[in-house]
């Protein structure tokens, strides 16, 4: 019983082995293709987005400051963390702002909306002469709505108590004439097409770098220093809901930050591989292999028949765990490989134990486990791929100790 | 008093060794980090056909002598590489150039006008020498001090617990202190690896990140 035992451990443990190492290829059009994924890379082992900014020059601007390019590059930071970004390194000085962004499907909406300067406007649509500025900005954030039609976003824009009293004065200085209201209700009367406003009607323009997002008169006064924007409108479809969310949050974070301080534009966004090539990894695992190979001869050598037995299960292992972080969508940066040779050593120890008949204090092995479990709640892709590693090792660690109590039998 | 044994004492002492080492390497050198961090020229070269980047590294290798350059592609057609290095000048983009010119010369026209500016397939006279500035070291490790931060509180806490019958502020001193050394050996070990494979000497002391 034992020996079948033992057997089927064996085949599967081959089985495993030929999967994850060697893999599974099937043809497809005249060629061998192989099944099993591949691994999913970091920025540091892969490549990065690399982006150049660099400021616009214009007549009678002062001098760009030191003070200048360090705000820049806070706002920077904070813009990128708010979109989401999981990886970044910005290198700022007075001649360009440099940033090098993890390529993924976010890349290329980081890119565009993070690096916008960010000037809020209110000024008269007739005469631009400006009114409210980003120093009025309180907060901006996204609210959205539940209507009979489905889900309405909406950018809400709240001032500071001197923004909120010009903005009083705006309300009341630019009021919807009684023309226009005569004109609106005769049109709804009469459901016709025609212009539903005064031609003299005053109204007021706010913009988001130059960019127009409305431009109307106001019914009431607004003394209440907020106002909602409706950016989209009801949707019941959850694509198109996201997507709506994504465009009022790339608004909401960059009024809700100052303004850049200086002016940029993009000179530069390329993808860049790392110097980290294929061949380096391939040599690096070829030393890790080895390391492996003669830890496990040393189990031979030293515990024969029980070295052997546990030197195959320990193979199954490293097989297994690799197949979990393919399959996983673990994505490996350097810090995950650190994770995956820790693992392995921790097995290796417990391997040991075993052999040798020690106990094993599972309370060891907790501060590994709060370690991984905090890091896989990070969003900085470095720490989530060690924390993502250490969990999974953690799991082949069971697997492995279920697995090798055939030694005890 | 516990007697340590002779092994404990042996790992003691290099381990302080290290620290010390370390210390003195800092403090002499500055923590010299890898080229990735610091600032670097680097130049561009779009060459319009498939490029093999074992042979522009080695054109590279030659341009550059002892001092460190890479060489890496840029996007995926494989007809364009970039070339970062401490200091890039005129004199080593230009022979880059002319080499990339003889490894990759564009085909002459049919007429066989033998023009020699513009059978190039680079010119000297596009290619920038842009300089990027150094990343600061604070910026590298803001992301993980919150994670450390709340990883660590938890580990002592439960050390705490599971070691409440002896001691709490014995173990947790003792916990900290071991949590503490072991950072500080690790970054010793960094500091010294780096202060010994770093690239020409010229270059260190003015290309050290600012934290």
């Amino acid at each position: 019983m034992k020996k079948v035992k033992v057997a089927t451990i064996i085949l599967t443990v081959i089985l495993i082995s030929l999967i994850s190492f060697a893999g599974v290829y099937v043809q497809k059009q005249n060629r061998m293709e192989n099944q099993v994924k591949e691994y999913k890379l970091g920025m540091q082992l892969s490549g990065y987005r690399q982006i150049r900014l660099e400021p616009v020059k214009k007549d009678g601007d002062a001098e760009i400051t030191d003070e200048d390019v360090n705000k820049t590059k806070e706002i920077l930071q904070i813009r990128l963390e708010k979109l989401g970004a999981e990886e970044y390194l910005i290198r700022a000085s007075k001649e360009a702002i440099v940033i090098e962004l993890k390529e993924d499907d976010k890349t290329n909406y980081l890119v565009s909306n993070a690096t916008e300067q960010g000037k809020f406007e209110i000024k008269d649509s007739k005469t631009k002469e400006v009114f409210m500025t980003n120093a009025d900005i309180e907060l901006a954030n996204v609210l959205y709505r539940e209507t009979q039609n489905g889900t309405e976003v909406y950018l809400n824009i709240e001032f500071t108590k001197e923004g909120t009293t010009k903005f009083e004065e705006i309300t009341k200085k630019y009021a919807t004439t009684e023309e226009t209201k005569a004109k609106r209700e005769s049109n709804s009367n009469s459901s016709s097409d025609t212009n539903t406003e005064d031609e003299n009607q005053p109204k007021i323009s706010l913009q988001i770098d130059g960019r127009e997002i409305l431009s109307q008169s106001f019914d009431n006064p607004n003394s209440s220093g907020k106002i909602q924007l409706k950016l989209s409108n009801a949707t019941t479809n959850n694509e198109t809901f996201q997507k709506n969310i994504q465009s009022a949050t790339t608004i909401a974070v960059t009024l809700d930050n100052e303004m850049l301080p200086i002016e940029y534009k993009l000179t530069e966004n390329q993808y860049v591989y790392s110097d980290i090539t294929n061949e380096m990894l391939l040599i690096f695992s070829i030393v890790i292999v080895i390391i492996v190979i003669i830890s496990l001869a040393v189990l031979v050598v030293k515990h024969k028949m029980r070295g052997l037995l546990a030197s195959v299960l320990y193979i199954g292992l490293i097989a297994l765990y690799l197949l979990i972080i393919r399959y996983t969508n673990v994505i490996l940066t350097i810090e995950g490989i650190a994770g995956i040779l820790i693992m392995l050593i921790i097995n290796y120890i417990i391997t040991l134990r075993i052999i040798n008949k020690k106990k094993i204090i599972q309370e060891d092995l907790i501060p590994i486990a709060i370690v991984a479990i905090v890091f896989c709640f990070m969003r900085w892709s470095q720490l989530s791929s060690l924390g993502m590693v250490m969990f999974w090792g953690a799991v082949t660690l069971i697997y492995h100790m279920i697995t090798i109590k055939v030694l005890d039998d | 008093m516990k007697q340590i044994s002779t092994k404990n004492r042996i790992i003691g002492i290099v381990s302080i060794l290290l620290v010390v080492i370390g210390l003195i390497v800092v403090i002499v050198g500055g923590f010299n980090v890898e080229q990735k961090f610091r600032s670097y020229n680097k130049i561009t070269i779009y060459v319009g056909e498939e490029v093999d980047i074992s042979k522009i590294e080695k054109i590279v290798k030659d341009a550059f002598g002892k001092n460190k350059a890479i060489v890496q592609k840029i996007e995926i057609y494989n007809d364009t590489f970039q070339v970062t290095a401490n200091e890039i000048t005129e004199e080593q983009k230009n022979t880059i150039v002319d080499k990339v010119n003889d490894l990759y010369p564009k085909a002459t026209t049919d007429n066989n006008e033998e023009n020699t500016e513009t059978n190039l397939r680079v010119k000297k006279e596009d290619i920038k020498i842009v300089s990027v500035n150094n990343v600061r070291l604070r910026d590298v490790f803001k992301p993980y001090i919150l994670p450390l931060a709340i990883a660590t509180g938890c580990i002592i806490l439960y050390i705490g617990i599971r070691y409440r019958k002896l001691s709490v502020i014995k173990v947790v001193f003792g916990t900290v202190g071991v949590l503490i050394g072991v950072q500080v050996l690790l970054w010793s070990i960094i500091a010294i690896i780096f202060a010994f494979t770093s690239p020409a000497e010229q270059n260190r002391k003015s290309q050290n990140s600012h934290f």
